[in-house]
């Protein structure tokens, strides 16, 4: 269907256009009211800010508690990442493949970790961890974030693998590739975007995960997030606004990075 | 270089209802084998099994001899051209083709030199660096044939490769595939739910139906002398007329007909449009099957016309002619009786069921 066929008045769509503009505001104008925020001299959040410093950047940079969570942070959502990708990967091209009711009931389960209230899920693991003793144990944390992870693998990779012709891996064992070489080289480079976004998806959700680090991540593992809700909870202070902004600055790479990856220019490039 | 396949009592079941019902066939090393049938009657699941993507629940399937039910799909040496062509879109023409090779572990210029001699063998020599995405419908097939057949398997399997393509340029394809065939020398089983195509193409056609093996036949014997109405009525148009014998009623034909299916419980006269002749006027000829009907309907269709009769018992047949001018201005017009007869040479008795 070509863009032509149907062509319906700009004043028509009038309405559309409004609603999607305050979508928008919605969702960018707490952003954007971030970032000023981070450079204010003020020494309390302050929108719009009088005079301009980079002194909070140079707080977080400068402090060793801040630094430790942010390696943390980092460190927990790179392993979560992956361990959730290559099982989020198997369990969807497995569900891919099966039939019947069993395995209906298998995805539910794997994607129970995003369904049901995360303060439930973080009140249950804190006393598992409890009696195994994995409480503020990087283990613990890393276990606890990719089950949180491997629903948005399953299902971002589920979907590529939908529209993925089946035949091509088939042709390729027939042609002598054994399964999991035909996997790797067929299926993977083509189900690779929809991968790259399941690797930005669990990195970002470990990364931006606040409650269940709250029970589980303290001691030397306190992650970024829960420094901040606490400290936000003590003094309300700019150095959070910093951080927020770096961690915006960091998501929007992300995402345009992805974006580029998408074009299909690169595709033929290649 | 070519292998026979030999299929054992193949059966196959998908929760309970059968795919393949104790299917047997024997195919000779070098010969072209079609398996065709109406859709959902097993084709593609017995190719499957001998590709290996579909572990039967009985029987065997020998190559040379040999079981390759117990090998796994990659180590049966099987060239398999898909529906979809399942070209890798990530790779290059000349990378698609030369795909098998490097998963045999051949050096990069030996490689590079087959893949181009097999790409040459279908013309598609100057495409080597094209994308799959760049490439038309006929020129995908030709880059999949060559995927297929570049590691010299014994066996080319293909499952209705054509069907994507318009009209034309499957029947290019057609004739095309054929000469492949002969000049590779390759055992090939092809599958098609298209009867002009398995007639054009092969050595035999086994003709399925609800996951059984109907007949197995050249293409010549399978049109001219079906054993069943199913076979004579999926392949080309046929009328089939029940025939007298013991006082039940039908047509009669010379007894010299029933020779061979005497032993038939319901014996039926297949005749196909383009055997019958008008006869005008003639005395009854003893090597002629008549029949007197009255023309139902006239229908031009280009290069030929059809004409439907109406026999007084009820039945009806056609017959099939040229549009030669001569032709047109002879035949009958709607409403007219007509005698009709079918040379013994050209009539073909089946048995029917009840
Ligand atoms: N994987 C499968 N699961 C369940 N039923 C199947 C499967 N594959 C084939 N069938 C069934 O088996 C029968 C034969 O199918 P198929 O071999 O694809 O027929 P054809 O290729 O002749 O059209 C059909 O009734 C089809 O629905
Ligand atoms: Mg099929």
């Amino acid at each position: 269907m070509s863009n032509a066929a149907i062509h319906v008045p700009h004043s028509h769509r009038a309405w559309l256009y409004v609603l999607v503009s305050i979508v928008f505001v919605f969702l960018l104008v707490p952003i954007f009211i971030v970032i000023p925020m981070s450079f204010s001299d003020s020494k309390y959040l302050e929108f719009p800010p009088e005079a301009l410093t980079l002194q909070w950047y140079r707080t977080f940079f400068g402090s060793n508690e801040w630094l430790a969570a942010a390696r943390n942070s980092l460190s927990v959502a790179a392993v979560a990442t992956l361990i959730s990708v290559p099982v989020g990967v198997g369990a969807a091209y497995a569900l891919n493949e099966a039939r019947g009711r069993l395995f209906v009931l298998l995805r539910f389960f794997l994607l129970l970790p995003q369904l049901i209230p995360v303060v439930l899920a973080a009140i249950g693991v804190f006393f598992l961890y409890i009696r195994l003793n994995l409480v503020n144990t990087f283990a613990g944390i890393v276990v606890a974030h990719s089950a949180l992870c491997i629903p948005f693998v399953v299902i971002t990779v589920g979907a590529g693998l939908k529209t993925f012709d089946k035949a091509q891996e088939n042709a390729a064992r027939t042609l002598g590739a054994s399964r999991l070489r035909a996997f790797w080289d067929v299926t993977v480079p083509q189900i690779r975007l929809s991968i790259i976004a399941a690797v930005i998806f669990s990195f970002i959700t470990s990364f931006d995960e606040v409650v269940i680090g709250l029970f589980v991540a303290g001691g030397s593992n306190t992650l970024l997030t829960r420094l901040m809700f606490l400290s936000l909870r003590d003094q309300l202070d700019p150095v959070i606004a910093a951080i927020s902004s770096i961690l915006i600055v960091i998501s929007v790479l992300a995402i345009a990075v992805f974006v580029a990856l998408q074009r299909p220019g690169r595709e033929a490039a290649r | 270089m070519a292998s026979s396949i030999d299929i054992r009592s193949i059966a196959k079941h998908f929760g309970g209802v059968p795919a393949l019902d104790d299917v047997s066939l024997s195919i000779t090393p070098g010969e072209f084998l079609t398996l065709l049938g109406p859709s959902g009657s097993g084709k593609t699941t017995l190719l499957m099994c001998i590709a290996g993507f579909v572990q039967p629940d009985a029987g065997s399937i020998l190559v040379d001899g040999n079981e390759i039910l117990t090998l796994p799909a990659h180590r049966r040496n099987l060239g398999m051209v898909f529906q979809s062509y399942a070209l890798f879109p990530h790779m290059t023409v000349g990378e698609n083709v030369a795909y098998p090779l490097k998963l045999r572990g051949v050096s990069r210029a030996e490689r590079e030199r087959r893949a181009r001699e097999a790409l040459g063998v279908v013309q598609m020599d100057g495409l080597k660096d094209r994308r799959i995405n760049q490439l038309s419908g006929g020129q995908r097939q030709r880059v999949a044939f060559a995927r297929a057949v570049v590691f010299e398997p014994a066996i080319i399997l293909m499952d209705e490769p054509l069907s994507a393509l318009d009209k034309r340029l499957r029947e290019d394809m057609q004739i095309e595939l054929k000469h492949l065939h002969q000049r590779l020398g390759r055992t090939i089983v092809y599958v098609t739910h298209d009867q002009k195509e398995a007639l054009t193409m092969s050595d035999h056609v086994a003709v399925m139906e609800r996951g059984r093996i109907m007949q197995v036949a050249s293409p010549r014997d399978i049109y001219e002398r079906p054993t069943s109405e199913f076979v004579a009525r999926f392949i080309g148009d046929a009328a089939v007329l029940p025939i007298a014998v013991d006082g039940r009623d039908g047509i009669t034909v010379p007894p010299r007909l029933l020779d061979g299916p005497r032993a038939l419980p319901c014996p039926a006269l297949v005749v196909r449009p383009e055997k019958v002749e008008i006869l005008d006027g003639e005395a009854s000829h003893p090597d002629v099957i008549g029949f007197d009907g009255e023309v139902r309907e006239v229908i031009y269709q280009g290069d030929t016309i059809l004409v439907f009769v109406k026999l007084p018992d009820g039945q009806s047949l056609s017959l099939r002619r040229g549009t030669r001018h001569t032709v047109l201005k002879s035949l009958p017009a709607r409403g007219e009786k007509l005698r009709v007869g079918l040379r013994m040479e050209d009539a073909c008795v089946i048995g029917v069921a009840g």
